[in-house]
């Protein structure tokens, strides 16, 4: 199973989202904000990063920007409430390698995970 | 009246941000820019402080936007724009030249429609999470000075959450203010709801 | 209703709106009277089909995204006329397209989740409102430099429109007898009652005295006429809230048939702020945009009436006319800024100094000012002449190339009669422009009074005896 990290700034959804990928058996990892998402990145080494978009001290774009700029190979799935058409595009053209609209169903949290991992290069 | 722990308050504002989200996406289609959206802020408000705390906004007029519902709890949940934003956001929406003796009726039913979307996308967002069958009344709009149109709405043992949530259509910032009304009764039965679903 | 699916179809077809049901799978469940009228489409021919090939534009996912949560039972959708005027094409006879206000709301079928849209044709009030928005503008344009007549007709107008444009439809229906058998929220909050409380009480209750009874003679003639499906006749009547005050209301009525059972559905909605911007703009139509007082229309209107009424009860009517003495010389010495204020000083002064139910104050015209005294005898009007004089002379405006006074002055003309039928309202209008003239050729500053029979001859001016 992987190891997961999990960013987001409400703990409501750190916990919802976190209950369904320790109940499918994978390792947790969890950050506030993008922030402290890259310094878990950094010490951590997870397998993979899902991570909310609309966030306090750094939000998910510029997360998103500052990954690219380290050159950083772990997929990136993005969870966010926001629905707009042009929120994924632009997710999508940072290097997410997807996006779920909050709040996800649990299948479809561990498929879109699934295909994460099995797309990264891990 | 109950108290609402910090990890309710938590719970209570992401299932706001899923609604703001959702109006988000249905206002990006009508009005074709992007919404930027910010974190929304709650505040509980004790019945002493409401009125005051409500009526002290540095705002001459406001348009509002009231949805009734009931169910396992009770109240209003509103939409307040300072006149300001509300004239942008119609200035928007309503892209050709409006002829000056129709903007009022122009005005009157675009915040309503745009009201609806906000107010639908919250308190369905919130029904939905909190697994409650609410039903509603039509949505009904008002413009006037703040203290005049909140006053009628706002019961001596009202309990309110004030929530705000701004967000910033391209380069205009329009900000939009939802209020959420209980009596106290209510409240308290917001709380065990919200306590049931989300930490239970 | 208390009956099945058969009473829904009836009472739908019955309502004085389009109707249309769609199942959770998007199919037409049921489509009304109204919806075939204006669509041209038989409900044989939609039923059972999908939205999608009935009204494409409908099935579009801007609409889905927002009708789709109503299914399971989310807040209502509303489509105002401003943003999807035409959200089922379709025009009426004359060629126009259908302005419509339609508003989404859950339904359970059978235990089956459906959404309900309620489609109104609002293209007549959207015209009607335009009309009376141009009204509104009339009398703008007519006091458009009086920042304070026009401040507070914007902030009342505005308010009653935006009130008057969010009215939601209150459904009743009742049978023959007119016991009530349903009755909407809607319903509820325009009466005060629960639907409980009113469920099996007669319609009268909804209905002020000297309507009840009127209401049951209606509801004969209506039932004997035999007329079926008289949809969408609307008329104004006055409804009867829990409180007992009585409001104006809109109401269509329609009827349906269910085997040998007669019910009627209304359809209704609460004017009382329609009427009130009405009484508001004809109020702003008869002020002087200058002084603020009555002008000179609302002076025409109150002396015909209250000549009708004073020949009806055999009561004296009396008149004053009144006019600032050596006014053009006050405008040339101090300007017409100050002018303006002595015109409203004076006017407040005189209006101020009438008060019963029925006298009326207005600017006749320039510098010219009229009062009108119902039920009062010409002494008494002659007396009230003499107190403004003396009220307006306490003003102390002062006036230098006056030549009659140091300060602001007037004449006054009073004429009084009972009206009868050999004469008309001109004639006082008459008596008292003599009696003024009187005043003027007899050194201005005082009062003048034709006496009754005076028309014999041109006038007869007194000089006031308490000067």
């Amino acid at each position: 199973m992987a190891r997961i990290l999990h960013v987001d700034d409400s703990s409501f959804s750190r916990l919802q989202i976190g209950k369904v990928l320790k109940n499918a058996g994978h390792e947790l990892l969890q950050a506030e904000n993008g922030r402290a998402g890259l310094a878990a990145v950094q010490e951590q080494s997870p397998n993979l990063i899902i991570t909310d978009i609309l966030m306090p001290e750094m939000d998910g774009i510029v997360f998103l920007e500052a990954l690219r700029q380290l050159g950083n190979r772990i997929p990136v799935l993005v969870i966010t409430a926001d629905v707009q058409h042009d929120t994924r595009e632009n997710c999508l053209a940072l290097g997410a390698v997807g996006l779920l609209n909050k709040p996800p169903r649990d299948e479809e949290l561990l498929a879109a995970v699934a295909q994460a991992l099995g797309q990264g290069g891990i | 009246m109950v108290q609402l722990s910090d990890d309710l308050l938590d719970a209570l504002r992401e299932v706001i941000n899923i609604g703001v989200g959702k109006a988000a996406g249905t206002l990006n289609e009508l009005l074709g820019h992007h919404i930027v959206l910010e974190v929304p802020q709650v505040v509980v408000l004790r019945p002493e402080q409401i009125v005051n705390h409500l009526t002290q906004r540095p705002y001459d007029s406001i348009s509002l936007v009231v949805l009734q519902f009931s169910g396992q709890f009770s109240g209003l949940s509103t939409l307040m724009f300072t006149s300001d934003s509300a004239s942008k956001l119609v200035d928007l929406l309503v892209r050709e030249e409006t002829p000056l003796d129709e903007l009022d009726a122009i005005k009157t039913g675009t915040l309503t429609e745009v009201g609806n979307i906000l107010l639908n996308a919250v308190m369905g967002s919130m029904a939905n999470l909190l697994g409650s069958r609410l039903s509603y009344t039509i949505p009904t709009y008002q413009e006037g000075p703040l203290a005049v149109l909140l006053r009628p709405i706002i019961r001596p043992e009202s309990a309110a959450l004030e929530i705000t949530t701004r967000f910033t259509v391209q380069s205009r910032q329009i900000t939009g203010e939802f209020l959420l009304l209980f009596e106290v009764v209510s409240f308290d039965a917001f709380v065990a709801v919200l306590h049931t679903a989300l930490l239970g | 209703m208390s009956s099945g699916s058969d009473t829904h179809m009836e009472l739908l077809d019955a309502l004085p709106m389009g109707i249309l049901v769609l199942s959770e799978d998007l199919l037409v469940r049921q489509w009304n009277r109204i919806l075939a009228d204006w669509t041209g489409l038989t409900p044989e021919q939609v039923i059972g089909r999908p939205v999608a090939q009935v009204i494409p534009s409908l099935a579009e996912p801007r609409y889905l995204a927002r009708i789709n949560p109503v299914f399971s039972g989310g807040p209502p959708v509303l489509f105002s006329p401003q943003l999807h005027p035409h959200l089922i094409p379709c025009s009426r006879a004359d060629g126009v397209a259908r302005i419509q206000q339609t508003t989404v709301t859950p339904l359970l079928v059978h235990g089956m989740n459906h959404v309900l849209l309620a489609v109104q044709d609002v293209t007549d009030l959207v015209l009607t409102a335009r009309e009376s928005r141009q009204l509104h503008q009339q009398a703008l344009g007519d006091i458009q430099r009086r920042e304070q007549a026009e401040e507070a007709l914007q902030a009342g107008a505005q308010r009653l429109r935006a009130i008057v444009e969010n009215t939601v439809e209150a459904i009743i229906v009742i049978n023959q007898q007119g016991v009530i058998e349903e009755f909407n929220p809607a319903a509820e909050r325009i009466f005060g009652y629960g639907a409980e409380e009113v469920i099996g009480a007669n319609v009268s209750l909804l209905m002020p005295e000297p309507y009840r009874s009127e209401h049951d003679g209606y509801l004969q003639r209506y039932l004997a006429s035999g007329e079926s499906h008289i949809i969408g006749v609307g008329r104004e009547v006055t409804g009867r809230r829990n409180d007992g005050a009585t409001f104006p209301m809109h109401l269509a009525v329609g009827r349906m048939e269910l085997g040998d059972r007669v019910t009627f559905v209304g359809v209704l909605h609460d004017i009382t702020a329609q009427k009130q911007l009405e009484e508001h703009l004809r109020i702003l139509s008869l002020k002087d945009g200058l002084t603020g007082i009555y002008n000179r229309r609302a002076f025409d209107e109150g002396l015909e009436k209250e000549w009708r009424r004073g020949r009806r009860q055999n009561a004296p009517l009396s008149l004053i006319l009144l006019d600032i003495d050596f006014f053009k010389r006050y405008n040339d010495t101090y300007g017409h800024q100050a002018g303006d204020a002595c015109l409203k000083t004076v006017a407040r002064k005189v209006a101020a100094s009438v008060h019963r139910p029925g006298d009326l104050a207005a600017r006749y015209g320039g510098e010219e000012f009229v009062v009108l005294l119902p039920e009062t005898p010409l002494d008494e009007a002659r007396q009230i002449a003499e107190r403004i004089r003396q009220a307006v002379a306490q003003l102390a405006i002062p006036h230098s190339s006056s030549g009659v006074a140091p300060v602001i002055s007037i004449s006054l003309g009073v004429a009084g009669m009972v009206p009868d039928r050999q004469h008309n309202s001109e004639a006082l209008l008459q008596h008292a422009d003599r009696a003024l003239y009187g005043a003027k050729s007899n050194g201005r500053n005082r009062v003048c009074v034709t006496r009754p029979g005076a028309e014999v001859t041109p006038y007869q001016a007194e000089p006031d005896a308490s000067r």
